[in-house]
């Protein structure tokens, strides 16, 4: 896991990652819900795993319990639908959000697919109330040319006794 | 308040009834006072879920759970036999187990170290000369047992009242039902990962309500439905032996239930078009061992009956498109706290057990497309009741004057708070 980077001759660099992790992270904030979705590959897993009563995360989403399993985007998809349909009313009217990302580290990097971990901290406000979500995301990301996509993403939420709702964009 | 109801004579005046209305008083949502009745008149006296037995497979095991406000220790001793103990250290009180889950032949509190056999027995040697040579001969330092604790269809429940109906008496015609989730599979079933727990800034009640509330799908989860049953679609067969309709059935003792055809795909056994062709068949061949090992009528019911239970006063189980498990407690009268479990076939083939997370998941929970919107809901109800004083009540009244209620009439609510009336007057 120390695949350390020569700078000059990596496909990608730190910064590179970084700034697109915040795009994505802001997309989230502005709503801006299609060009979201278009960070990610069509055959992305989205997983974030459930804890369980021994105080570890669950290891196989097809097997066990998770918070959110997605095989493909096209759950990102049918959820990007519902929240525009404005007929969620968990999710209408809208939360504010406000999501900060740090501590960025990319593990390792092969031929453009470059594997990376961060935190994250989302605030979210709704009907007079601020609720907060944290945790670290683990990445793999497709920057072998083009747009640089997410293809695999595993998010870890450390504080998961939840009020409500959790939904991508609080993540 | 301002009331304009009949008082129910032996009730509290909370809940008011007549032939053709129900209504019930927006205070029992907020009152404290009315909380205290509830711990002494409901959570102290009733029977209450504690866990499935699937969740302590061997001696020895135990889980550590928040039941009716204690914090209980769940567990099997060496021999097999179920306890369920006060986690609360006879010497001075600290908690004796303070894991959530594990296996273990003994306890041992942290503070001094006093430590128990796992049948609560006290099994610290002191020095002579330390304590009398007698010491425990009352058992005051054994750990102290929930009063009572019985097990049914693999579901096990405690009692605070040591003087409390049998489990069976209690549970009265629910019991059929909780026997109709333990058939959905020879083998058994099982809890399947960890606990879901999540809060709403609700009255625990207005989540009894809205757990077996037929009549809120269409509006609430209209989203959840168009994409579920119009994008995905819905089965082809539904629920014939029942005329496809869904009803509402009184168990007795406040517990209530709603049955019908689901819109869904089931996992056992309702097979929808999205699951292909080799779905189709596998789906009928569990349909084909539920009807050779319980016969045609209670297959069909295994099958594509759709369930809402409510087991008085706060167990609610859905057997839906997966089956949830789930308990809450109101910490305040506005607040609640919500635990819940899926509930699956012990040892299902990967690929069954995947359909049935994607439907658990898709739906169930604070990540699923229904739970949020429901808790909307309640937490929207809960905050009107400030205006209580002029709006001060709820009417249940809905298919009042129907001989057989249907599943979006409110008969089995009807049914919870005439329980819950007569449970907190008695309480007064
Ligand atoms: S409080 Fe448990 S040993 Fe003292
Ligand atoms: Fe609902």
């Amino acid at each position: 896991m120390t695949a350390l980077l020569e700078p000059a001759r990596a496909v990608v660099s730190h910064a590179d990652v970084c700034a697109f992790l915040y795009r994505e992270a802001r997309l989230l904030d502005d709503r801006d819900w299609d060009a979201w979705l278009e960070c990610y590959a069509p055959d992305v897993e989205y997983w974030m795993p459930a804890w369980t009563d021994d105080d570890e995360l669950t290891r196989d989403p097809q097997a066990e319990i998770s918070l959110i399993y997605y095989a493909n985007r096209q759950g990102l998809e049918d959820r990007v639908y519902r929240l525009k349909t404005g007929r969620s009313s968990a999710s209408t009217p809208e939360a504010r959000t406000s999501h900060a990302i740090n501590n960025v580290e990319i593990l390792a990097e092969r031929d453009g697919m470059v594997e990376l971990r961060y935190n994250w901290h989302t605030l979210s406000h709704r009907l007079q109330q601020t609720s907060q979500f944290f945790g670290t995301a683990f990445c793999t990301l497709d920057a072998r040319g083009g747009a640089i996509r997410i293809v695999k993403k595993r998010i870890v939420l450390k504080n998961d006794y939840i009020h409500q709702v959790v939904d991508i964009y609080h993540l | 308040m301002a009331t304009a109801f009949e008082k129910h004579p032996t009730g509290t005046g909370w809940v008011v009834e007549d032939h053709d209305s129900f209504r019930v008083a927006r205070t029992t949502f907020t009152d404290q006072d009315v909380l205290e009745r509830e711990r002494g008149g409901i959570f102290d006296r009733c029977w209450l879920y504690i866990g499935h037995e699937s969740e302590l497979p061997n001696p020895n095991d135990f889980v550590r759970r928040s039941v009716g406000g204690r914090d209980l220790i769940f567990n099997r001793d060496r021999k097999g036999d179920y306890h369920a103990f006060f986690n609360s250290c006879p010497h001075r009180g600290a908690a004796v187990v303070r894991e959530d889950k594990g296996s273990s032949i003994s306890f041992k509190c942290f503070y001094h170290g006093w430590s128990f056999n796992n049948n609560g027995a006290f099994a610290t040697r002191f020095a002579a000369g330390t304590y009398p040579d007698d010491f425990n001969k009352d058992g005051c330092a054994n750990l102290v047992s929930v009063p009572r604790l019985a097990g049914y269809a693999g579901f096990w429940f405690v009692n605070f009242d040591a003087n409390a109906e049998s489990l069976e008496d209690y549970l009265a015609g629910a019991k059929d039902f909780l026997q109709v989730v333990a058939d959905h599979a020879a083998d058994g079933m099982e809890i399947v990962g960890g606990i879901q727990e999540y809060s709403v800034r609700a009255n625990w009640k207005l989540l009894v309500e809205n757990s077996f509330d037929g009549y809120h799908a269409h509006e609430t989860h209209s989203t959840y439905l168009e994409y579920l049953v119009d994008a995905i679609g819905g089965p082809a067969e539904l629920f014939p032996s029942r005329g496809n309709i869904s009803r509402a059935y009184d168990l007795g003792n406040g517990h209530a239930v709603i049955e019908g055809p689901a819109p869904w795909g089931r996992p056992v056994a309702q097979w929808i078009p999205a699951w292909g062709e080799d779905g189709r068949e596998e789906i009928a061949a569990i349909y084909a061992e539920l009807e050779k090992r319980l016969g045609k009528e209670r297959a069909e019911q295994v099958a594509y009956g759709n369930r809402n239970l409510l087991i008085f006063p706060n167990l609610v189980i859905n057997d839906i498109m997966a089956i949830t498990v789930r308990t809450f407690y109101p910490e305040q009268p506005d607040y609640m706290n919500v635990n819940s479990w899926a509930l699956a076939p012990k040892g299902e083939a990967r690929h069954f057990r995947k359909r049935r997370l994607d439907n658990f998941l898709e739906f169930l929970g604070p990540g699923g497309f229904a739970t949020p919107d429901d808790v909307e809901a309640l937490e929207s109800c809960q905050r009107s009741y400030r205006n209580r004083a002029a709006a001060g009540w709820n009417d249940i009244s809905r298919g009042m004057l129907r001989d057989e209620p249907l599943a979006d009439d409110e008969a089995q609510m009807r049914a919870f708070w005439r329980e819950w009336d007569r449970r907190v007057a008695k309480a007064g």
